[in-house]
């Protein structure tokens, strides 16, 4: 039955190429943007390296204090971060590191810009970095300011040269040289709560980190020992940070409240796209974008039901013929739709060959410096749906408009 | 003729009505595309007034030095990039300059009318001259400020128009917005630039104005942004003698030295690079829809062979007959705008997303126009193919 339906979908494809064109246009391109949007979401949100257990993972990288008309939006400082966060006891790591701090360094005349992280050891546990050569810093030369550095591999061509050894040597960051200890493979700036070219130990931070101030330039992420300990992990650092003394003024303003969080990945992000203040409701976010992805796929979806229903009613005879014949209108409707979907899951092959093009493109572009996009499995089966979805979508109204032809018009080959 | 091509029309609704949902989706694609690039080219269009080709700028912060010292070392360094022979002039200012994405935005009152603008401290007055700006009225910050009783303050022609109109702004005094229970503070004009945008060409706000104070002046707060004009053609180079000559200033300073070209690549591109993924999405949807009708004209005209053939037969001409498919699908063009304009028209009207009313209105007149060409375009030829049947073989083989 099945084989039956995909012979007659093949000869009706082959019929009238200009309308199969058309179609197959529009399928593929609209299904390759879909894609290539999956596949960012999923670059930006997912677990990549170095943020491989991002479902252990909790980041703090806000702090918003308010007072009477006034409002400081910034990164909580180290002094806050160590005092509060650090002695959390439900993690089963905690790291503190600075935001990235822009440098330029000067290499045979050539000015080589270097995003710097400022970090304690434990960034080397909680986040799963490939290091090609050498290895991190630890705990004891963080604490007695030792002038290491761990580099990327991008930093390492750029500043050794080509093919060229890195660990033993010096590396000048903000004129203090630091002997580079470990290299690791690049990071994409998507990343961008971990991204960075360079990492040294906190230590080596210039200005007074110490400073008994809330705002500053650090961040931390908590490992949970499970993802099902992420629950009490937010519990117990929400509960610690109910009790923090608010700073009683700061330049003559009053402070009355401060707000800090510890987020999952996706909580973050959303919380900086949307500017939320309390709780993330990620289900209202999930909301707006299957809204949005509709709304894209709307007007394909019109032109396409649009096309259909022309294609179908140049057979109207073969209709006439198969319900005279007996068959159902619920099979024609079944027909149909395969043959719709297979229409579209042609076009998603193609779309599939197209986002991989364009992603290729991008990374090659340069736009997203170090990005390494690419179609994976869970994208795949995704974009798989979205087919079939579309597929659906777009063969049932006119299945059901061939369905309810009259038979006899139909035979007649009348105009309905 | 037009009352009866709608009578035809609204006589199909049935079977027109995926036709006209398809040209209302495209049209509010199209106007929601054409507001935010008509808004773009009007900014675009408001001058940036900064000649930024050969500026350097030069972010010197001190950690954990007095006050004193560090207003002292950075006079230093201004003396000693002044006297270097590539460069032309140097002056400290605020940290909010172009192309840095750092804001200040304050208010400032004349007559009860308020301005927004960005608010720039300068510290020493060859900033005019490092910024290439223009003076259109007045005159610039000099010397014999610092000794005056009154304390200047220079605006652009933007934020000037605004507070003053068509009438000369020298000489006149204006108050810095300031929270309830402040000292109020009076400045006054002492000159007008012609424009001044830090926020870079994309930006809407061209409002800035001008504050003077000095590195002497204990009572202000002091800046750390020093933006250097080098003569054209420097090398790069020279960014590392740049770095020579201030870095003797001592180790708890840290000095960041970007060139004003490659900041405002960067601006303009993660600025752009959105706007044009957008663009390539909805030029293909719109082609997507292009081919779509064009399709469905073809076929609905194949479907009316016989009736083609009638007309004709009655003696109307093919040219008539071209006309009669031209307009059918203008009306179903008219029936989908008609209803996308009824939304598109609530945008100004309820005043969504802070654009002027202006923006909206020339939008729907571009995307109006824009949606009767391509449904003209895609009927020319399906039009035409109607208009060549030939009522013998129509009429035959019926």
């Amino acid at each position: 039955m099945l084989k039956n339906y995909l012979k007659i979908a093949w000869k009706v494809l082959q019929r009238r190429k200009f309308f199969t064109f058309i179609s197959l246009f529009g399928i593929s391109f609209t299904l390759m943007v879909l894609m290539v949007a999956t596949s960012f979401a999923d670059y930006i949100l997912g677990p990549h390296m170095p943020e491989v257990k991002t479902d252990r993972m909790l980041y703090v990288n806000r702090l918003k204090v308010t007072g009477e008309g006034y409002t400081m939006n910034t990164n909580p400082g180290f002094y806050f971060l160590d005092k509060y966060v650090r002695p959390l006891k439900t993690p089963q790591d905690i790291t503190i590191y600075s935001s990235e701090f822009a440098y330029n360094a000067y290499v045979d005349n050539r000015k080589l810009p270097l995003g710097v992280r400022f970090t304690d050891a434990s960034l080397w546990n909680v986040l799963d970095f490939v290091f090609t050569e050498g290895g991190p810093f630890n705990k004891a030369e963080v604490e007695s300011i030792a002038r290491v550095a761990v580099i990327t591999e991008a930093t390492r061509e750029n500043y050794f040269g080509e093919g060229k050894k890195a660990v033993g040597q010096y590396i000048e960051v903000d004129r203090t040289k630091y002997k580079v200890v470990g290299v690791v493979k690049n990071i994409a700036a998507t990343r961008t709560n971990t991204y960075a070219d360079v990492w040294v130990p906190y230590t080596n931070l210039k200005e007074d980190y110490r400073k008994p101030e809330f705002g500053g330039s650090f961040e931390a992420i908590l490992l949970a020992r499970s993802p099902e300990d992420m629950a009490v992990v937010k519990a117990e650092f929400y509960n610690v940070i109910k009790d923090v003394p608010i700073p009683p003024t700061s330049n003559g303003v009053h402070f009355k409240n401060l707000q800090v969080h510890a987020d999952t990945l996706v909580e973050s992000f959303v919380r900086g796209v949307g500017r939320v203040d309390g709780e993330v409701n990620l289900l209202l976010f999930s909301m707006f974008v299957i809204l949005g992805v509709l709304f894209f796929m709307l007007l394909p979806t019109i032109n396409l039901v649009n096309i259909n229903i022309s294609r179908i009613m140049e057979r109207t005879s073969e209709i006439g013929v198969r319900k005279a014949f007996g068959a159902s209108s619920s099979t024609l409707v079944v027909q149909f739709l395969v043959e719709n979907i297979i229409l579209t899951l042609i076009g998603g092959l193609i779309g599939l060959v197209g986002a991989q093009g364009v992603l290729m493109l991008i990374n090659d572009s340069g736009l997203i410096p170090y990005s390494d996009l690419s179609i994976n499995p869970t994208i795949f089966v995704f974009s798989l749906l979205i087919c079939i979805v579309f597929g659906i979508l777009s063969g049932v109204y006119p299945a059901y408009k061939m369905s309810k032809l009259p038979a006899v018009a139909a035979l007649k080959g009348g105009i309905v | 003729m037009i009352r009866h091509l709608f009578k035809l029309i609204w006589n199909r609704k049935r079977s027109n009505f995926l036709m006209i949902l398809e040209v209302f989706f495209s049209f509010l694609v199209l106007f929601g595309v054409c507001s935010l690039l008509i808004s773009f080219y009007i900014n675009y269009k408001k001058p940036v007034g900064i000649a930024y080709e050969n500026i350097w700028v030069l972010n010197a912060q001190a950690h954990d030095i007095p006050e004193l010292e560090k207003r002292q070392r950075l006079e230093q360094m201004v003396k000693r990039l002044d006297a270097l022979d590539e460069v032309e002039y140097v002056a400290i200012g605020s940290e909010n300059g172009p192309y840095t994405r750092n804001t200040w935005n304050s208010g400032l009152l004349y007559n009860n009318k308020e301005v927004i603008a960005n608010m720039v401290y300068v510290q020493h007055d060859a900033f005019k001259d490092v910024m290439g700006l223009e003076m259109v009225e007045g005159r610039w910050f000099t010397e014999n400020d610092a000794s005056s009783n009154q304390e200047p303050i220079i605006l652009t022609l933007d934020a000037k128009e605004q507070l003053f109109g068509d009438e000369p702004a020298v000489g006149k005094k204006v108050t810095m917005g300031h929270m309830p229970g402040d000292p109020i503070i009076e400045k006054k004009v002492v000159g007008v630039v012609e424009a001044y945008k830090p926020g870079g060409e994309l930006e809407s706000m061209g409002e800035s104005y001008f504050l003077r104070t000095t590195l002497a002046d204990t009572a202000q707060q002091s800046h750390s942004m020093i933006y250097i004009r080098v003569k054209p053609g420097t090398s790069p180079v020279f960014e590392q003698r740049i770095l020579d000559q201030v870095s003797g200033a001592g180790p708890s300073w840290t000095l960041n030295l970007q060139m004003m070209p490659d900041l405002r690549t960067s601006y303009l591109k993660q600025s752009l690079s959105p706007v044009i993924t957008l663009l390539i999405v909805c030029g293909f949807l719109i082609l997507n829809v292009a081919l779509g009708l064009f399709g469905v004209l073809w076929q609905s005209i194949n479907k009316r062979y016989s009736e083609i053939g009638l007309r004709r037969a009655l003696g109307a001409t093919s040219g008539n007959v071209y006309k009669q498919f031209l307009g059918e699908i203008l009306v179903v063009a008219t029936f989908g705008l008609l209803l996308g304009c009824f939304f598109a028209v609530q945008f100004p009207l309820l005043g969504v997303f802070d654009f002027p009313a202006q923006i909206y209105t020339t939008a729907i007149i571009v995307s109006v126009l824009l949606i009767y060409a391509l449904v003209i375009l895609c009927a020319i030829y399906p039009s035409r193919q109607a208009a060549a049947i030939h009522p013998a073989t129509a009429l035959h083989e019926e």
